[in-house]
């Protein structure tokens, strides 16, 4: 496999009345051409803002600094103009709330040709026949009736599989997904999940799955970057990742989610205290005061992302090992 | 129909064929339309048990919940509370019955408001209904609530945007305790809450529960959250009760398809699992509850429909004393599962 995006150091800093906020502070992974990469995280972890500095679409207050390059050539501090040659081109994004990304005075069929017509060079009719088989490529019903509706009229799920087509319009090596399902119902979440392993099976393009959702991850991920304050503290493929997690804070979120096969009787296991909602001045590693195996030096000694056994990468001093009972 | 079960004088709360059709505008030609959001819900809720209330938007859960506080009015059927039909004419009852039932919303920080300081968010339903209070006894109240909850009652001097998702959601399971009511709705409580915090309260929920013997009725969207609390549980599609059943049958034995469908649609946190499992998602989406499908209202998306289930609404027919499902197929869908395993 080859490397399609790699990020070096990348940083997202926000100003606050207390200082400088560091949403993302110094990230490296490499996404492979055709992997399904699953970025794990819950509210603070700075999952989202990552990738929107990738895709250039941080708020204007927002400052990143580092590198992301896809297929070699630098995305990071790009003009407007290029930013948005790339957008929707090479790289397309499909957000949580639909509603918000469609524009809402323009027919499904418009905003999908738009697409077409801007980075293809595809006639109106060319481009509305293509909007047309992608519309049926989702498996949206009675397709060509859609294309002439605006938004508004579409479902929460049909709105998102809109959204989908839009973003395999012009085949974009690379789809950053954050959290494509979660504000949906439970059914059409299944619906949803079942159309991105369809689309997952030809490996023709790479999908950034951005989620808290682990049961989202289980069945759609080859791999998993688990996220904290701002920090990638464990990579691993995604059997490793559930069966032997090594960082005390993915065991503690699987353990965290109830599971319809678990005993009911006893108590969850939750993480004790919250999520930190950026990182802090403090040295040290950021879940240190949550952590249960922490040691005197994770107060005082930063950890960095270290290769532990296998393919996985840990940040932590005291690394769980052993499978997980 | 939906049959009501026979009167149980341990019963905290008792729904009678509960409707409650809200008037909809289709635009300034057309007739005003009814939107039925909940039809002929019956349930019994005894003192100390948990009823999880479970279904997809539009299913009605939280008008029912509205609908028992008296917060809408219902258009159909009744609601006894301690064995006393609710008048929503008596304001006396009223404030008695508000005393009684409490309730915990889904967005944590929405429903504090944040000009007030935390001592006055958790005191305020002391000062409606407690009015012999002194501002004194009141704090210790308060105080005493905060620590049962998990926080310290150094936080009284604190405001909302103080504190995290969970810490607002402790502050509003303290406000909506301080009475010591005898029914808890949790509307959703920790759908917006990360989920390592949202272990924490639904432990804490359960040991609520069980100090205080509340009853409670747990509205949620997950199922397995819903699973981990819950002793029945009441599935809605549509306004209409599906199925009925304790959580073990639930869970082990669905016998409505849309029980089943609701189960299935759970992804399973477990890569190897996950990848044998065959998924087949239920078809479609929830119908428009202005317009809904006769007959079942499932029957859209049921793959066991036939020329009954669009015609004729199915009983609500009882699989054993506790377990009520409403399916015209059931039997045969039972039978034809077991024998595929």
């Amino acid at each position: 496999m080859s490397t399609l995006l790699a990020i070096r150091d990348l940083r997202v800093a926000f100003p606050s009345a207390e200082g400088e906020v560091r949403a993302v502070d110094g990230v490296d992974l490499d996404v492979q051409a055709g992997e399904c990469l699953a970025v794990v995280g819950e509210s603070g972890s700075g999952k989202s803002q990552l990738f929107h500095a990738v895709m250039s679409v941080l708020p204007g207050n927002a400052r990143a600094s580092g590198s992301a390059s896809l297929a070699g050539k630098e995305l990071l501090g790009r003009s407007a103009r290029e930013a948005n040659r790339v957008r929707g081109a090479e790289i397309a994004m499909i957000f949580q709330d639909p509603m918000s990304s469609l524009t809402p005075h323009l027919t499904i069929g418009r905003q999908i040709g738009e697409v077409l017509e801007q980075h293809r060079g595809l006639g109106r009719a060319a481009a509305q026949g293509r909007a047309l088989e992608l519309l049926e490529r989702v498996h949206i019903g009675a397709a060509a009736e859609r294309l002439r509706q605006y938004p508004h009229e579409l479902s929460g799920g049909m709105r998102q599989r809109a959204m989908i087509a839009m973003a395999l319009a012009c085949e974009p090596a690379l789809v950053i997904a954050d959290e494509p399902t979660t504000a949906l119902d439970v059914t059409i979440q299944a619906q949803l999940l079942e159309l991105f392993r369809e689309l997952r099976k030809s490996r023709d393009r790479a999908l950034i799955l951005i989620t808290h959702d682990l049961g989202t991850v289980a069945g759609l991920a080859d791999r998993v970057a688990v996220m904290y304050a701002g920090r990638i503290v464990e990579l691993a493929d995604v059997e490793s990742a559930f069966a032997r997690p090594q960082h005390p804070y993915t065991a503690g979120l699987l353990q965290a989610v109830p599971r319809l096969d678990a005993a009911v009787d006893g108590e969850l296991r939750g993480i004790p205290g919250q999520p930190p909602l950026h990182r802090g001045a403090a040295p040290g590693c950021a879940f240190v005061s949550r952590c249960s195996v922490a040691l005197t030096r994770c107060a005082t000694d930063d950890p960095s992302l270290q290769q532990a056994s296998g393919r996985g990468a840990v940040a932590c001093h005291n690394p769980i090992h052993g499978d997980r009972s | 129909m939906n049959r009501p079960p026979s009167a149980d004088s341990a019963g905290v709360l008792s729904v009678t064929q509960l409707s409650v059709t809200y008037p909809v505008r289709r635009g300034w030609l057309r007739r005003p339309a009814d939107l039925l959001a909940l039809k002929d819900v019956s349930f019994e809720l005894r003192a100390g048990e948990t009823l999880g209330i479970v279904g997809e938007s539009g299913c009605g859960k939280s008008t029912l919940a509205r609908a028992i506080l008296q917060l809408v009015a219902p258009s159909a059927g009744s609601v006894s509370w301690l064995g006393q039909p609710v008048n929503p004419e008596s304001r006396e009852q009223l404030r008695a019955l508000r005393a009684g039932m409490q309730i915990v919303f889904q967005d944590p920080l929405a429903s504090l408001d944040p000009r007030m300081a935390v001592l006055d968010i958790v005191a305020e339903p002391l000062r409606e209904h407690r009015r012999e209070l002194s501002a004194e006894q009141r704090a210790q109240l308060v105080a005493a609530m905060l620590s049962r909850v998990g926080l310290s009652p150094e936080v009284m001097r604190r405001f909302p945007h103080e504190f995290s998702g969970g810490q607002c959601q402790r502050i509003g399971i303290a406000r909506a305790l301080v009475l010591e009511p005898r029914l808890l709705v949790c509307d959703e409580p920790v759908s917006a809450l990360d989920v390592s915090v949202q272990a924490q309260i639904v432990n804490l929920l359960r040991r609520l529960q069980r100090e205080m013997g509340l009853s409670m009725l747990f509205i949620s969207h997950n199922l397995a959250v819903v699973r981990h609390l819950s002793q029945r549980v009441l599935v809605l599609y549509l306004g209409r009760v599906m199925e009925l059943a304790p959580r073990d049958a639930l869970f082990e034995a669905p016998r409505h398809p849309y029980t089943r469908a609701l189960l299935d649609a759970i992804p399973l946190p477990d890569p190897v699992r996950a990848r044998e499992r065959e998924v087949n998602p239920v078809r479609g989406e929830v119908p428009s509850p202005i317009d809904p499908p006769g007959g079942c209202v499932f029957h859209t998306r049921c793959n066991w429909a036939q020329a009954r289930c669009v015609s004729e609404e199915p009983l609500f027919e009882p699989v054993t004393d506790a377990h009520r499902v409403a399916c015209w197929r059931w039997q045969e869908i039972a039978a034809a599962r077991a024998e595929a395993e």
